[in-house]
């Protein structure tokens, strides 16, 4: 059993890191955790130990994955104008997009807002479970590679600001009100939120190689 | 502090991106992965800066479709009117949300026109060798990152409002070809943002 304290020396066996955004060479320091390390020339956050990093994570990225089919089916919200009721959730916009002959744009909400969240959620599920069930999982590297390249594509947080915008937009044209999927999306939101918060990717690639080296 | 000046490549170490391991560069070795991540490793990011200059200047070229044509089209009781993105912020103006309106405009407008100027400026200066301000270029550079992806507020908006303003004939919106040149300048400046190496603006600079 691996125990939930990682040193932070494990970045590198000699003990040193360098720097991500200007190639220094630093020497290991051993933080306490949530302690900030910074690089000396350029500013950039180098690492922060995380307690519990990866139970929190793995707890998280279940509830997540619960909360992910109800967020995009369930109606986020209805217009009702002239006595006609519209509901809408993201599939719906998706499916708007692709009637109207705009494949690209389709494609780029479905994948920002629909399958790269989805994966993410996946994929850090899978990683946890293969480091703290240890179950016989194969690649949690590689499963924990493609989450670090898809982080960014994942813009939940930005569609939710683009409902508020929209809700203001349509209240001067119509009625609007709230579905059940709004309520969804709100805490699935909130997920992401929590686990930056524990959030500790050089104590998950410390383990990852440690299970790796056995 | 001299020892501190030292980078990861004048040491011969090659630091993989993806899980920050240090690697020894062995001698006569073409290519080589990390260890523990299996990632290509590379001193830098390979023919970085030829590729982020394509990836900018066709966002360059794209931005102005995606801003002087219409992004959608909106019926209201049977009367036709194609909107630009500029229309759109003039539209929350007039009904007084200002702070939608302003929001609007950073997402839209001003962070695509900045990300891209920015990214291009800083490449000027390391292809001019201007050894100075290293360390606001790497935080612009970070804040260029961070702020890209809030431009495709625009896009989700569109995609609601589509699906939930469909009344027949009389009252509906309707994207309009601006939207797919918007969303191929946002994929595009992600792109060269990832292809940019910031290591390359503190090259050689002792
Ligand atoms: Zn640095
Ligand atoms: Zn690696």
């Amino acid at each position: 059993m691996v125990t939930s304290q990682s040193n932070p020396k494990t970045i590198d066996p000699r003990g040193l890191i360098a720097c991500p955004e200007c190639d220094l060479l630093i020497r290991g320091t051993d933080p306490g955790p949530g302690v900030k390390t910074l690089c000396p020339r350029c500013g950039c956050t180098l690492f922060q130990v995380k307690k519990d990093s990866i139970e929190r994570t793995l707890v998280l990225s279940l509830a997540g994955l619960i909360l992910f089919v109800p967020a995009m089916v369930l109606p986020i919200m209805t217009l009702d104008a002239m006595g006609i009721e519209r509901t809408s959730n993201i599939l719906q916009g998706i499916k708007a997009l692709f009637q109207d002959g705009f494949h690209m744009v389709a494609m780029v909400v479905l994948l920002t807002a629909v399958i790269v969240p989805f994966l993410k959620l996946l994929l850090l599920f899978y990683v946890s479970v293969a480091i703290r069930i240890k179950a016989n999982l194969s690649n949690p590297a590689l499963g924990f590679r493609f989450y670090q390249r898809l982080d960014e594509w994942g813009m939940l947080e930005i569609y939710m600001l683009g409902i508020l915008v929209s809700i203001t937009k349509l209240t001067d044209l119509a009625h609007v009100s709230y579905g059940i999927g709004l309520f969804c999306f709100v805490s699935l939101l909130a997920i992401p939120l929590f686990s930056s918060v524990t959030f500790d990717k050089h104590q998950y690639w410390a383990l990852i190689g440690r299970s790796a080296d056995k | 502090m001299a020892k501190e000046q030292l980078t990861a490549r004048e040491a011969g170490l090659i630091q993989c991106l993806d899980c920050h391991l240090l690697t020894a560069k062995g001698h006569g070795i073409m290519e080589t992965h990390c260890p523990r991540c299996g990632a290509k490793l590379h001193f830098r990011k390979s023919t970085s800066l030829a590729r982020t200059w394509a990836l900018l200047i066709s966002s360059l070229i794209l931005l102005f479709p995606a801003n002087l044509l219409p992004i959608m089209t909106v019926t209201y009781l049977g009367e036709k009117q194609p909107n630009t993105i500029m229309d759109g912020i003039e539209h929350f103006i007039q009904s007084g949300s200002y702070f939608i309106a302003l929001l609007i405009f950073f997402a839209s407008i001003l962070v695509p026109v900045f990300k891209v100027m920015g990214i291009i400026l800083i490449m000027i200066s390391i292809q001019k060798k201007w050894k100075t301000r290293l360390r606001h270029k790497t935080l612009m550079f970070r804040f260029i990152k961070f702020i890209g992806r809030w431009s495709m507020l625009d896009i989700f908006v569109i995609a609601i409002m589509v699906a939930l303003v469909n009344l027949g004939t009389l009252t509906a919106i309707v994207p309009a070809p601006a939207v797919t040149y918007f969303a191929t300048v946002v994929v595009l400046t992600i792109l060269a943002a990832n292809t940019f190496d910031t290591r390359l603006i503190w090259e050689d600079t002792k």
